[in-house]
């Protein structure tokens, strides 16, 4: 895990997209605490996994709209019934897509959207993954935000420390197992103190 | 950096051999009021400590941020609360962890009222600074130009780790590609990123 007294640049980079679990965590953050150059190397590290990830985002994106551009300008180029029959043909494959990559991960998630607490609480069945759709309407504008999940008791349970934005959701996957009870999810855009905060309940 | 430290003697198997401190001693200085203790336990956790608040809470009022950490820390000790005295770093972490906890904690209960009190539309956030706004564009484009020299298999690569999350192992076994080839691949476009980003940093200098 460390070479030459320095965490490696895999576990460095593991940190930042919180994959490391608890005890690497412990000796990654205490070794960060006192030495200035992984403090660095971290900083790189979160920069690079965030712009990778908006940059990734937005080219799969314009792909995705380039392809739908080339395919909407074929249409019209076709005769009125045929036209008809593609767009149907397209609107079953994006149904098709859709249910395909939920399947292909691991065990079938219960979605949830959540808006920000406002009195009221999501409430969902503790079962298997967890998809996330977190209201984004309003959050201070950052390219990647860190999502944490925490307890009633406002104990650390999960993070991803950066999500991003797509037609005006978050979208997360937690795919470790919860216990029933009152959990709140929490945004943070990078460098702002306060953070968004939704309430969910599993039963 | 190491050398303007003091050095130790107690050594464990996860800390790293070069930043190991005599933390027992420390301790035990800070204890009897060594003030060049105080001194030595300021410049050793100063940096790091406000590096973890800044990224967890953002740079408002940091500097009280460090001092109240400190000050937890050096009367913690005093009072004899830390029973390991070797295990100073993972105490101080702790006291940081708590205290971030402890904000973030404030923050979410006054939003909480807030919300109670409004009665529609969502509570606007504190908007990011123009300068940190740009920042992150920029460096978003020096990731859309390492994509660009790319071929289309890498990036499909680096997608499904970056974005989607991906093991190593699945993309391995579904892209057929060996742990050394992963691992190659990623740390050229990681090494790309810092050159095209110490380039671009050099153009503004000069
Ligand atoms: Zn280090």
């Amino acid at each position: 895990m460390f070479a030459a007294g320095h965490p490696e640049e895999v576990v460095l980079e593991q940190y930042a997209m919180g994959k490391l679990d608890e005890p690497a965590v412990e000796a990654v953050e205490e070794h960060i605490l006192v030495c200035v150059s992984c403090q660095d190397r971290l900083d790189l590290t979160e920069t690079y996994v965030r712009s990778m990830k908006s940059a990734l985002a937005s080219a799969q994106k314009a792909e995705v709209e380039s392809r739908w551009r080339t395919r909407i300008g074929g249409w019209f180029q076709m005769p009125a019934p045929a036209w008809a029959g593609a767009a149907a043909v397209v609107l079953l494959a994006i149904v098709a897509v859709f249910n395909l990559r939920n399947f292909t991960r691991s065990g079938i998630p219960a979605a949830v959207v959540l808006t920000a607490t406002r009195g009221e609480t999501a409430s969902i069945e503790a079962k298997g993954p967890l998809d996330l759709n977190l209201d984004a309407r309003d959050l201070t504008p950052a390219s990647t935000y860190r999502v944490q999940l925490v307890n009633g008791e406002a104990e650390d349970v999960w993070q991803q420390p950066s999500a991003t934005v797509s037609d005006g959701y978050i979208h997360v996957r937690i795919g470790k197992h919860l216990s029933r009870g009152q959990y709140f999810v929490r945004v943070f855009a990078s460098g702002a103190g306060t953070p968004r905060e939704y309430a969910l309940q599993l039963r | 950096m190491e050398s303007e430290r003091s050095v130790s003697t107690a050594q464990s198997s996860e800390q790293p051999d070069n930043l190991v401190y005599d933390w027992s001693g420390m301790v035990d200085r800070i204890q009897r009021n060594d003030e060049t203790a105080m001194e030595e336990l300021y410049r050793v956790f100063s940096r790091g400590i406000r590096f973890y608040l800044c990224r967890q809470l953002g740079p408002q009022d940091l500097d009280d941020r460090v001092h109240d950490c400190f000050l937890i820390v050096v009367q913690a000790i005093r009072k004899g609360d830390l029973r390991e005295p070797e295990r100073l770093m993972g105490f101080v972490r702790t006291i940081v962890r708590r205290q971030i906890a402890g904000h973030i904690e404030t923050a979410v209960q006054t939003r909480r009222q807030q919300v109670d009190i409004e009665t529609s539309g969502a509570i606007p956030d504190r908007r990011l600074d123009p300068e940190t706004f740009v920042i992150g564009r920029q460096e978003e484009e020096l990731a859309a130009a390492v994509l660009k020299g790319i071929s289309r298999r890498d990036r499909e690569i680096l997608t499904r780790f970056y974005l989607h999350e991906q093991s190593q192992e699945q993309i391995c076994r579904e892209m057929r590609l060996t742990e050394t080839q992963f691992r190659l691949l990623k740390s050229r476009a990681k090494a790309r990123f810092g050159e095209l980003g110490k380039r671009k940093l050099f153009r503004k200098v000069s």
